[in-house]
């Protein structure tokens, strides 16, 4: 175990080396359609605690009282994106992963360096 | 690589499942979700919603496949979507709505029961992010330059407010002060005041929330004792909001199957509170596993393997056990 913290360092530099990373801005056309919901602009905490109780109140499904109907949204948005690929890539034909993270993280959460 | 790097210490959060990924020979491309991060911050009630999201979701998938994906030549005939909890969502929509635009999904940290959500927003203890975090969300910034400001910076956080403390009769020992700090909101409003690099205060409009502090994110992303308290408290400083648009279309809306034809992978944390109230195997004999139950809304699908990651929360890549679970993603791909 001591020989392989020894190691470790060496060997994670050199893997931290293998990659080639950009980071970019993707401009892109949103196109949804989605609810309109009626909720009163918050103020305070304490419109954000007072939301929270409407929101997991039983027998009440609040999603369906705040929406008052449906609208299209079409608009330019940017998105920031970060690719990466091997550093010695030969490949003809790679396949490419799209990463989307959760609820309170970004894109950090696949990669912290 | 995988077999070495289960050995490998937890080393200055240094974590990477796109090395990984990587090392198997994909490319990646790692978004933030249309709304957070450094993506345009729309009207947080009616705009930045799921839908929006998977809008923006698709829009980059169809530039990788044919080629116009700003900066990258590569025209990809295989384009995958890996997920986790909402970008899982968000994938398994885009695969039902645009069954065509993904060749394969991974839905990490997600299952298709929606019962522990409520408790998840309780636990949340939302605030305004503007207010939870003011040097990031908020309309503040600190000058670096100033007499007044670099004197205090160069002071110790813990024993400037220790002093303070002190100054109005509080007496707390270190590592109390550390605990009302790092526990509390106080550690959540101060975040980003000492950074070597000032963050940029982002001044979003009060739709966007955030939890309260480091124990409503333990509770609902993190097993106790299966993480590095650093690395957490790495989570808790990096965090980002979730809008009240996203909190209405988390589980709303989406189609109950989707059409895919292609590979489908589940990984969940065994101890997830969010997607399996903290336990996935307790089913109550109904199938082997909580996410195991996504099988049935990929009728169609080529392959179906739903993983369940011993000693791992909600948010996987946190726990010691993650260079496991990276290798294990995405075996069918």
């Amino acid at each position: 175990m001591v020989a392989a913290s020894l190691f470790a360092p060496v060997f994670l530099a050199g893997l931290a080396a293998a990659k080639v990373c950009t980071n970019v801005t993707v401009p892109v056309n949103i196109d949804a359609r989605q609810g309109v919901f009626n909720v009163p602009t918050l103020q305070s905490n304490l419109d954000a605690t007072t939301f929270a109780l409407n929101f997991t109140r039983q027998g009440t499904n609040f999603t369906n009282v705040a929406l008052t109907g449906y609208q299209t949204l079409q608009f330019s948005a940017n998105i920031s994106a970060k690719y990466c690929r091997p550093d010695n890539d030969n490949s003809t034909n790679p396949t490419v992963q799209v990463l989307a993270h959760g609820i309170g993280f970004d894109k950090r959460y696949v990669c912290t360096q | 690589m995988c077999s070495s790097y289960w050995d490998l210490p937890f080393n200055n959060y240094n974590y990477s499942y796109v090395d990984v990924a990587l090392s198997r020979g994909f490319h990646t491309v790692s978004i933030d979700r249309y709304g957070i991060g450094n993506s345009s911050h729309g009207e947080p009630l009616n705009q930045v919603q799921a839908p929006a999201e998977v809008s923006a979701l698709l829009e980059v998938s169809n530039m990788l496949r044919n080629g116009t994906f700003p900066s990258v030549n590569t025209k990809f005939n295989k384009v995958v979507h890996v997920g986790h909890s909402f970008g899982s969502a968000q994938s398994y929509v885009l695969s039902a709505m645009y069954p065509n635009a993904t060749d394969g999904v991974v839905l990490t940290g997600f299952s298709m029961n929606a019962t522990w959500l409520p408790a998840t927003v309780a636990d949340w203890n939302l605030h305004l992010a503007r207010l939870n975090q003011p040097l990031r969300f908020g309309n503040v910034t600190i000058g670096r330059q100033s007499r007044w400001s670099s004197k205090y910076l160069s002071t110790n956080t813990v024993q400037l407010i220790q002093s303070a403390l002190s100054f109005i009769g509080i007496n707390f020992g270190n590592y109390a002060v550390w605990e009302e700090i790092a526990t509390t909101e106080v550690g959540d409003i101060i975040n980003g005041y000492n950074a070597t690099v000032a963050p940029v205060a982002q001044n979003l409009p009060t739709g966007y929330l955030s939890w309260s502090d480091f124990t409503a994110n333990i509770y609902a992303f993190l097993t106790p004792g299966m993480f590095d308290i650093g690395f957490g408290l790495f989570a808790e400083m990096t965090k980002q909001p979730v809008t009240l648009g996203e909190i209405f279309t988390l589980a709303n809306g989406a189609p109950e199957t989707s059409p895919f034809t292609g590979p489908v992978q589940v990984l969940t944390g065994e101890n997830d509170q969010i997607y399996c109230g903290g336990d996935c195997l307790a089913t109550g004999g109904v199938g082997p596993s909580i996410p195991d139950a996504v099988r049935s809304a990929f009728p169609s699908a080529r392959t179906f393997e739903a993983y369940i990651q011993p000693h791992t929360g909600h948010g996987i890549n946190f726990h010691y056990n993650s260079t496991v679970s990276a290798c294990r993603e995405p075996t069918l791909l």
